[in-house]
């Protein structure tokens, strides 16, 4: 077990691996079950598709997926401890570091000072004042070693954490798949895809909230989905079955949901765990075909099938983004890694000397201009724009050296061969480092210095990409995120998944695939320009408004919380686009819980109401169901963001970001307005909901007398659930909504970028060097108005509430008047802003009629064309014969007749008369002697 | 004019006219006495010319040999006293224009040689006697004439090698009795083809 | 090109008997005999030209063996050899128009005509 121990970060790949252990496992008994069918081992199968073996792959699934959460705990537990001793290190010595940078600077200027006096004596050949000069300069030189000392510290500790990192929380699953094969060791851009993993703060929690939610619901769903077990052998006329039971048939349907849930869970985990794009990809559309395949899970229901097959399609038309943004990005910066496209892409924290950079964390722009030396690439001041985007070395370096500094370096060399002293030695090494590019060694960069940048793209060496294919490629992953996060406009798919069964809902539209898309955005962020950043928080803002107000008018219960499950998905994306990267995730994290637990709790009911979903048709059943009731009204109150709930620290959040984001750029107000407003949306929304469904007269009385409270297996994770809901973000101080465990521990894994882009500078290590000013910080204007926000969102959801409890709760409003007084309002609302529609127009019927033209295309070319085409064929070979006959066997006729007639002619030679060969020997002989003559006489002319 | 000179141009005169004689006449007995006096003609001139025993052989061989053979077969060929087989003018130009032709070239190279004559001592030289002839056939190359070498550009001339023709006289012997065998072959009486009644 | 005719002119066409006397007549023998080969129709008339011809032969060699010291010997030997196989040729010639007679009834040549192509 030392290998674990050496590299905790297998905790979260065993994690990962154990759902696919069940889901090898759940497949390799369908596999026998039929198998054994088909060859009629009637045995074997009777016991691999019975009901107990069915029972038993739910319940392993649930102890594997507790297994995970176990491991993933554990992992985290190690990982968090690990981390904060290490932070805490690192500050502590950058704080020494800062302490002593004054005596740093008398030191340094004295010990110039005595070794300028040295020289000079040196010169006047004195020896004995350079004697006691060089005595003097000892003890300055011991200090300011000291002080060195701690920057030194600070590198270690760095270095260690990395490397740390690098070998006990990252890693490589499988060797290098490598393009272009290049030297393993050093693989330059653009030729090697990685498969490995890494795990931080974030991928922690997130494992996790992941894990638990699982393994609640793979608990849940042992119950509910009941329905779907084979029958045993004593079942005797309850239920009809078909003759055949195997996984893929309807009654052996439950091993099936396990296995897919399994599937799932492995992709998700796996998504999570990935550290580069290639991975995240893969689990993209792996959780997306799980996705599939479980919202169609039904199959006697033609929705649950166009429903599945709705998502998948729109989530593959987000995916041509996602793909365009990583072609862009494999293009320019040559990897597909998450922290090597962050080092490429966005300012490095600090140089070489430890010197804090001012745009440290900034996405660098550059301008290509005509200097007195000709084009030069030079960087522009942060305020004005570029029309390119500096792409970092890897491992910094300076530039090439000039041949004086060669020169200089080369004297340092030689010196250092020859010294000695170690005081002396380590001065030369320090002179060489600071001189030397072949050494780590990067000075920050600033507005007007001038870059250059190799042609071909090598990790040691700057580069440039274009400012608007990095905005293009943000632009791309988002649209990524928008199709699987369900935003406007690709969020036509989430309502109708709920065709699936609750456990899915729950689980994949709710907590986690979802979330999925956020995750993504999150950790893209550092790519994200301030014009794209933009795009996603207004499409966060006009996603949260649409969801909130379609779900005001849904009837069917999980329709409205999947609207509800849109709107808060499009706060999270408005909280990233604001700034607010951690109140964004720290919302996925709290909405996870509460939203799941409302999924459970609709399930619950459905359970009750034997799955009619409809709202009009419920009423009062508190009163039945009691504990359901109670475990719904946690929830509701959690995602109204009610003080003291989960809900309420994450909501805070978010909206005192905007606040701030609002206070400095006053053309957005409509940044803060769309999520105060949909607070108010929202609880009205959800409290009608709960108000519909427990509370006033039941409208439908066989549906009341026939309800009833579940068995424990739902009820417990409900329980558990609500008191996660309210209890997950409380810190020692749950009065305080600024303080949180959580969020505290997500803001460990939140990027310099967003401190950068939005703060003022690093938080922790140089809260005094600042790429903007304080005036203009988002976040420092957040949390001075964070009270105020705090206030007008309680106030919204007041309104909500009371507007609700009013129209639903007691009825001293009437619900169907509103409908009446806007009536073309509420049919907009009703039919969805006739989305589904446009896209039904646009979209679904041109490409239906295209394919039906193209299939009239085919059957009319394969009939009369192939047709046309096979007689045009065989003209052609008669073509060709005929030429073949008339002029291949002409010709070699011809030939023949022509030899003949040579033949003919020359036969007249032969007269048969003795005289005429007689007459032409003499001729032939007067011939051969006049050649002879000429021959002659042409020899004896020579 | 000398006397070699007389004699010659007679000799030859009668010499050529008997050889066109021969050519241009259309009986065949007339053609056969012409062609004796040609051949007697060229006997004369082979003693003009001092080959004494060449022109008795030639008298003997060829005279009373061969013409008379000739005179034979014309005589056992003969079908009609009075039909004569005509060549018409076209085939005789024919004939006549490649002879020309063939003249004119053997003169043309005739010409590009230098002359010889006699050196004025030696106009009525005889060539070597028969019995040195005879010797020459029967093996003894002793009567090789100690001659140079001609056709060779030298300032040192080679004297010829001695030869002797024995072997050209036994082949020639042999090839006389073949031909003595052939042609009695050839010449013997064949068996009529049986006519059927 | 020609020394001889030249010298004939300077000197008025008195000029010793040389060579090349007798290979003109040497050579005018051997076109008579050629064009009578040629011409006859009668067989007995071509061996006549066969006849012609080997005489041209002949005087040609003793003419080359009288002005030329050097083959003294060999002019006579072949023209002997000339003789002899001119007689025996003519047997043989003769003996093969008998029968050709014999078999055609003709010593028409022209009636030779086998060989037709």
């Amino acid at each position: 077990m030392t290998w674990l121990v050496d590299t905790p970060g297998l905790y979260f790949v065993l994690a990962m691996l154990m759902p696919l252990a069940t889901f090898l496992v759940v497949l390799v008994g369908s596999l026998i079950a039929a198998l054994a069918r088909r060859h009629n081992y009637e045995q074997v199968h009777a016991l691999v598709a019975s009901r107990e073996v069915a029972l038993l792959t739910g319940i392993g699934a649930t102890a594997v997926m507790a297994l995970a959460f176990v491991l993933s705990v554990v992992g985290f537990v190690q990982y968090e401890s690990e981390f904060r001793a290490n932070r805490q290190a690192i500050v502590e010595a950058h704080a020494a570091l800062a302490e002593s940078a004054p005596q740093r600077e008398k030191l340094e200027a004295l010990i110039e000072q005595l070794t300028d006096a040295r020289t000079q004596a040196q010169e006047e050949n004195n020896p004995a004042k350079v004697a006691e000069l060089t005595e003097r300069l000892k003890e300055p030189r011991l200090q300011l070693e000291e002080i060195l000392a701690h920057e030194q510290r600070i590198g270690h500790l760095e270095s260690f954490w990395q490397s740390a990192r690098a070998s006990r929380w990252t890693g490589t699953l499988l060797s290098v798949v490598q393009i272009h094969p290049t030297q393993r060791d050093n693989p330059t851009l653009g030729t090697t895809l990685r498969w490995g993993y890494t795990v931080d703060s974030l991928t922690g929690l997130m494992f996790v909230m992941i894990t638990f939610i699982g393994m609640l619901i793979h608990l849940y769903s042992i119950t509910y989905m009941r329905d779907e077990l084979p029958p045993s052998p004593s079942d005797g006329d309850s239920f009809e079955y078909p003759a055949s039971s195997s996984v893929t048939s309807p009654s052996g349907r439950f091993s099936r949901f396990f296995l897919y849930l399994s599937l799932f869970s492995f992709a998700m985990l796996h998504l999570v765990l990935a550290d580069n794009f290639f991975q995240v990809f893969v689990c993209w559309e792996l959780v997306g075909l799980c996705s599939y395949l479980l919202i169609g899970f039904y199959t006697e229901r033609p929705e649950a099938g166009l429903a599945a097959n709705k998502a998948f399609l729109v989530n593959r038309l987000g995916d041509i983004g996602l793909i365009l943004g990583m072609a862009i990005l494999w293009t320019y910066c040559g990897t597909l890694d998450f922290e090597r496209l962050y080092a490429q892409i966005r300012h490095p924290l600090a140089d070489a000397h430890q010197t804090p950079g001012k745009l440290a964390g900034a996405i660098v722009r550059a301008e290509q201009k005509s200097t007195a030396k000709g084009q030069q690439i030079v960087v522009s001041k942060p305020g004005e724009g570029g029309n390119l985007v500096v792409l970092f070395p890897e491992r910094p370096l300076g530039e090439t050296l000039t041949e004086p500094q060669a020169a200089e370096l080369k004297r340092f060399r030689q010196a250092l061969h020859r010294a000695t002293d170690p005081a002396e030695r380590a001065r030369l090494e320090r002179l060489i480092a600071a001189k030397d590019p072949s050494i780590d060694h990067f000075h920050n960069l600033g507005p007007n210095r001038v870059i250059r940048p190799r042609g071909d793209r090598v990790a040691e060496e700057f580069g440039v990409m274009p400012y608007g294919l990095l905005v293009l490629a943000g632009l791309g992953i988002f649209a990524g995120c928008v199709g699987k996060s369900a935003q406007f406009p690709l969020h036509v798919w989430l309502p109708d998944a709920m065709a699936g069964p609750t456990p899915v809902s729950a689980l994949i539209h709710a907590a986690t695939m979802v979330a999925a898309g956020v995750y993504l955005a999150a950790r893209c962020y550092f790519l994200f320009t301030p014009e794209v950043l933009l795009v996603i928080a207004y499409l966060g803002a006009i996603t949260l408004l649409l969801g909130a107000s379609l779900a005001i008018v849904a009837n069917d219960i999980k329709q409205v919380l999947a609207y509800s499950t849109v709107s808060q998905l499009g706060l999270m994306m408005l909280a990233i686009g604001v700034g607010g990267w951690t109140a964004g995730l720290f919302h996925l994290l709290t909405h996870a819980f509460f939203k799941a637990l409302l999924f459970l709790g609709a399930g619950a009911i459905l359970l009750a109401t034997h799955h009619q979903g409809n709202l009009q048709q419920m009423g009062g059943l508190r009163h039945r169901m009691p504990y359901t009731a109670l475990c719904m009204l946690v929830g509701v109150l959690a995602i109204t963001g009610v003080p003291f709930t989960s809900g309420w620290y994450s909501k805070d959040a978010i909206l005192s970001q905007a606040l701030g984001y609002v206070y400095v750029h006053r053309e957005h107000a409509f940044l803060f307005v769309a999520p105060a407003l949909g607070v108010c949306l929202t609880a009205f929304a959800l409290f009608r909901l709960w108000f519909l469904a427990f509370v006033g007269q039941p409208r439908n009385n066989d549906l009341y007398q026939e309800a009833q409270e579940s068995p424990w297996p739902v009820l417990l994770p409900l329980g558990v659930l609500a008191v996660m809901s309210v209890g997950v973000a409380w810190s020692q101080t749950p009065w305080d909504v600024h303080q949180s465990f959580l969020r505290d521990t997500l803001a460990q894994a939140q990027p310099l970028a967003v401190a950068a882009d939005f703060g003022t500078g690093h938080a922790v290590l140089f809260p005094e060097v600042a790429a903007k000013p304080a005036e203009r910080s988002e976040t420092a204007w957040g949390e001075q108005w964070s009270d105020a926000a705090g206030l007008l969102a309680f106030l919204a959801l007041l309104v909500g509430f009371l507007l609700a409890l009013a129209s639903y709760g007691t009825r001293a409003l009437d619900p169907q008047q509103a409908p009446a007084s806007f009536p073309a309002v509420h049919q907009l609302l009703v039919q969805r802003f006739y989305l589904d529609a446009l896209y039904d127009r646009l979209l679904v019927k041109p490409t239906l009629s295209l394919g039906r033209a193209l299939a009239w295309n085919d059957r009319v070319l394969l009939e009369r064309g192939s047709d046309q085409l096979a007689w045009g064929g065989v003209h052609l070979a008669w073509g060709v014969r005929r030429f073949d006959l008339h002029l291949v066997d002409g010709l070699v006729n011809g030939l023949g007749s022509l030899l003949f007639r040579i033949g003919q002619t020359l036969r007249t030679l032969q007269t048969g008369y003795v005289r005429t060969y007689i007459l032409y020997l003499v001729f032939g002989v007067a011939f051969l002697f006049a050649l002879l003559l000429l021959l002659i006489t042409q020899v004896k002319a020579r | 004019m000398t006397l070699v000179a007389v004699l010659f141009w007679i000799l030859a005169g009668f010499t050529a006219l008997s050889a066109l004689a021969v050519t241009f006449t259309t009986r065949i007995v007339r053609s056969a006495v012409w062609l004796l006096f040609t051949l007697a003609g060229t006997a004369g001139l082979f003693f003009l010319l001092g080959a004494e025993f060449l022109g008795a052989a030639q008298l003997l061989i060829y005279v009373g040999g061969t013409m008379v053979l000739v005179i034979f077969g014309v005589m056992l060929t003969a079908s009609h006293p009075a039909s004569s087989l005509q060549t018409n003018i076209a085939e005789w130009s024919l004939a006549l224009s490649v002879g020309v032709l063939l003249y004119a070239v053997l003169c043309v190279v005739l010409f590009s040689v230098p002359a010889v004559t006699d050196a004025p001592e030696e106009t009525s030289r005889s060539l070597l006697a028969s019995k040195y002839l005879g010797s020459a056939l029967l093996g003894n190359s002793s009567a090789t004439p100690a001659a140079w070498l001609t056709g060779f550009p030298s300032e040192k001339p080679l004297p010829r090698t001695r030869v002797h023709y024995l072997l050209p006289f036994e082949i020639v012997s042999i090839h006389l009795l073949v031909v003595l065998v052939g042609a009695a072959y050839l010449a013997r009486a064949k068996r009529r083809p049986e006519t059927k009644p | 090109m020609i020394p001889l005719l030249a010298e004939a002119t300077s000197s008025g066409w008195i000029t010793p008997i040389g060579l090349h006397h007798y290979l003109f007549l040497a050579a005018f023998l051997l076109v008579c005999g050629l064009v009578c080969m040629m011409a006859k129709r009668n067989a007995i008339g071509v061996l006549m030209g066969v006849e012609l011809v080997l005489n041209a032969a002949a005087i040609n060699f003793v003419a080359f063996a009288r002005y030329n010291r050097t083959f003294e010997l060999e002019g006579q030997i072949f023209a002997l050899f000339v003789i002899v196989m001119a007689a025996a040729e003519a047997a043989v010639a003769l003996a093969i128009v008998l029968s050709f007679y014999h078999q055609h009834h003709t010593v028409d040549v022209d009636n030779a005509r086998e060989l037709k192509g």
